[in-house]
């Protein structure tokens, strides 16, 4: 049995369900699960809102030292901290299952994924790059970001029940207990940069180059897409899944707040993608689950008197810098 | 095969001594080239200097660049210089500080097979130990720049062609801004080219960052990792530099007559041994107590300003 599962908290559960949604088309027999990184019981979120799939609430999948974790981290630390937590329970307390899909929620499916199963009866990992081939200018994304990040995206990785895969799971959640933080200078970025670990540390870990896997703004140089009577295609092969990163129906002219290569106008190839998940996000009720708060992530106080405190600052930083 | 074979080292004239021991350590019959940065040192060994190779932009990384970075980014300049020579197929590069241990088929066999073959700098997880922590192996790089090897083809010369244009001008020692000298760039040779190798055995390119995954043992006149493999070469790098930590770290592994030997050879050339850039050090650098207690006093002074608590509680 194959399970897939998202993370978001309650201010994403219009991308949560419109992944499920495309999951429930293309791939019915996948058991598509979302993790929330929220209480419901505190959102009072009404009962005609709640997304009609399987709902795993952090709390209850039993992580020692849930509330020192959640202390250390902000809502997008908290959220991809918490992935292998989830990876071992479904891997420890679903019975039956034998491979478990992890994807980003702004990630939608659009082919059957009968290879991914196929590739994860050899396989016990299997990754996507963020690139395929090489990037020559250095607008923003470019292969140094990568190389600071982690060269494989994790908003998707799938993995198959095995002893190297748990052996992974538990490492992985070792390390994301209190490093899961951006911090460039030592190595440090969310769950991700970790991963380059994986073929390092473990065997049978499959890299997929599939111009259709994780199409996303850091590959858009090297994929260049059509919309044909059968679907999405790219580079001539089925879009299978893409990913929406950094994607606000707000904001429909961004590709993405993250990058400053391509616009609508110089690839108007992306509008018929694009153009489908503004649609289901709107349709999905994306600006009412927009305004909750998460209950995990306390709001930090705002300290007052900024300019006076930084001019303070300034010898000690200066004295600080020269050692 | 072996005539169709080319090593070599990049190194200055001041580490020209560590060529010379890494020389006596390769087959004979095995063609050995010594890519000098900077003068020329006067010896036997068969040197090529960089300035001369046929790359235009040479000139502008001299002027970039410091000694450590240019001897860095210097390598696939000559890796393909090399390579573009008639009758050599495959072009193994070895760091100057490296040391061969006996057979070499294996190294020859998978330079023979592949396109590009690299080593990892350590094979399995461990968490922390006295060299450092994993997480410094994320932004230094997973595969060591101190040994590849590389077959003729054009995959290959993309692949050099790639990372020497990086390295024109990307070869800094700048970590938070994603590099690390040549090394972290590859990172992404599995990833953007085909037919690469990433070979785990735990006997090639055996050094500081991985002696605490591995024991070395002298056993019939061979030296052997965790009882199991043959040692094929290691890196001495950074081995070399004095101190407490690292002397432990070689001791609790088993290697400190190795290292001692490897000193002695290097003796045979040079009365000092001139110091190396050690990736570890220049990430650790050791501060005093006094320093290091004035750094902390500071950054508490600092910290207190900003948090200092008068602020508007928002609260939703």
């Amino acid at each position: 049995m194959t399970l897939a599962f998202t993370l978001c908290s309650i201010n994403y559960l219009a991308q949560a369900r419109t992944l499920g949604d495309s999951l429930k088309r293309t791939n019915p027999h996948i058991r598509f699960v979302i993790g929330l990184v929220d209480r419901l019981d505190t959102a009072n979120v009404p009962a005609d809102k709640l997304p009609e799939f399987e709902l795993l609430e952090l709390h209850r999948i039993g992580i020692d030292g849930l509330d020192e974790m959640c202390k250390h981290y902000n809502i997008t630390e908290l959220n991809t901290a918490v992935k292998p937590y989830f990876f071992r329970y479904f891997f420890g307390k679903v019975p039956q299952v034998k491979n478990v899909i992890y994807f980003d929620p702004d990630i939608i499916v659009y082919q059957p994924l009968a290879e991914l199963e196929a590739l994860l009866e050899k396989n016990d990992f299997v990754l996507t790059p963020h690139l395929a081939t090489p990037i020559e200018d250095q607008l923003t994304p470019n292969e140094l970001h990568h190389l600071n990040t982690g060269v494989y995206n994790l908003g998707f990785i799938a993995l198959h029940k095995s002893p190297e895969a748990l052996d992974f799971v538990k490492w992985w959640e070792e390390k994301l207990f209190d490093e899961c933080k951006i911090d460039l200078c030592n190595g440090l970025f969310v769950d991700q940069h970790w991963v380059n670990f994986a073929p390092v540390f473990w065997n049978n870990v499959h890299v997929e180059k599939h111009p259709g896997w994780n199409a996303a703004y850091w590959n858009l140089h090297e994929r260049t897409f059509t919309n044909e009577d059968k679907g999405h295609f790219v580079n001539g092969q089925p879009v299978v899944f893409f990913h929406y990163s950094g994607y606000d129906p707000a904001k429909p002219s961004v590709i993405s707040k993250y990058q400053n290569r391509f616009t609508f106008e110089k690839r108007p190839d992306l509008n018929p993608l694009f153009d489908y998940y503004r649609d289901e996000l709107l349709r999905n009720h994306n600006a009412y689950y927009r305004q909750f708060p998460c209950y995990y992530i306390k709001s930090e106080p705002l300290y007052k008197y900024q300019r006076i405190r930084a001019l303070l600052k300034k010898p000690f930083e200066k004295w600080l810098a020269r050692l | 095969m072996a005539g169709k074979t080319l090593i070599f080292t990049v190194c200055t004239a001041e580490h020209y001594p560590f060529a010379q021991a890494l020389a006596d350590s390769l087959p004979k019959e095995l063609t050995f080239k010594v890519g000098m940065v900077g003068e020329v040192a006067a010896g036997e060994l068969d040197v090529v200097q960089f300035r001369e190779l046929p790359f235009e932009v040479i000139p502008e990384m001299q002027q970039r660049y410091d000694k450590p970075a240019l001897v860095a980014a210097a390598k696939p300049f000559f890796a393909s210089y090399f390579l573009q020579q008639n009758g050599i197929e495959n072009v193994i590069y070895f760091d100057p500080t490296t040391f061969t241990f006996g057979d070499f088929d294996d190294i020859l066999q998978k330079s023979t097979t592949y396109d590009i073959v690299l080593t990892p700098r350590l094979t399995r997880k461990f968490g922390k130990s006295t060299y450092g922590d994993e997480k410094m192996f994320l932004n230094t790089g997973m595969y060591d720049n101190g040994f590849f090897a590389v077959r003729k083809s054009q995959n290959t010369f993309r692949f050099l062609e790639w990372w020497q244009q990086r390295l024109t001008d990307r070869a800094y020692l700048d970590l938070c801004n994603g590099m690390n000298h040549d090394q972290l760039w590859l990172n992404y040779v599995p990833i953007l080219f085909e037919n690469s190798c990433i070979y785990k055995n735990i006997g090639w390119n055996v050094g500081l960052q991985n002696l605490h995954e591995r024991v070395l043992t002298f056993k019939d006149n061979k030296w052997v990792v965790n009882l199991s493999e043959p040692l094929v070469f290691f890196n001495f790098k950074e081995c070399l530099e004095e101190g407490t930590e690292v002397k432990k770290m070689i001791k609790d592994s088993g290697a400190t007559k190795l290292l001692s030997r490897y000193k002695e050879r290097l003796k045979q050339y040079t009365a000092v041994i001139p110091p190396v850039f050690s990736l570890r050090k220049s990430l650790h650098s050791p501060d005093s107590a006094f320093r290091k207690g004035l750094k902390d006093t500071l950054r508490t002074i600092v910290d207190t300003i900003t948090y200092f608590p008068i602020y508007h509680k928002i609260s939703k």
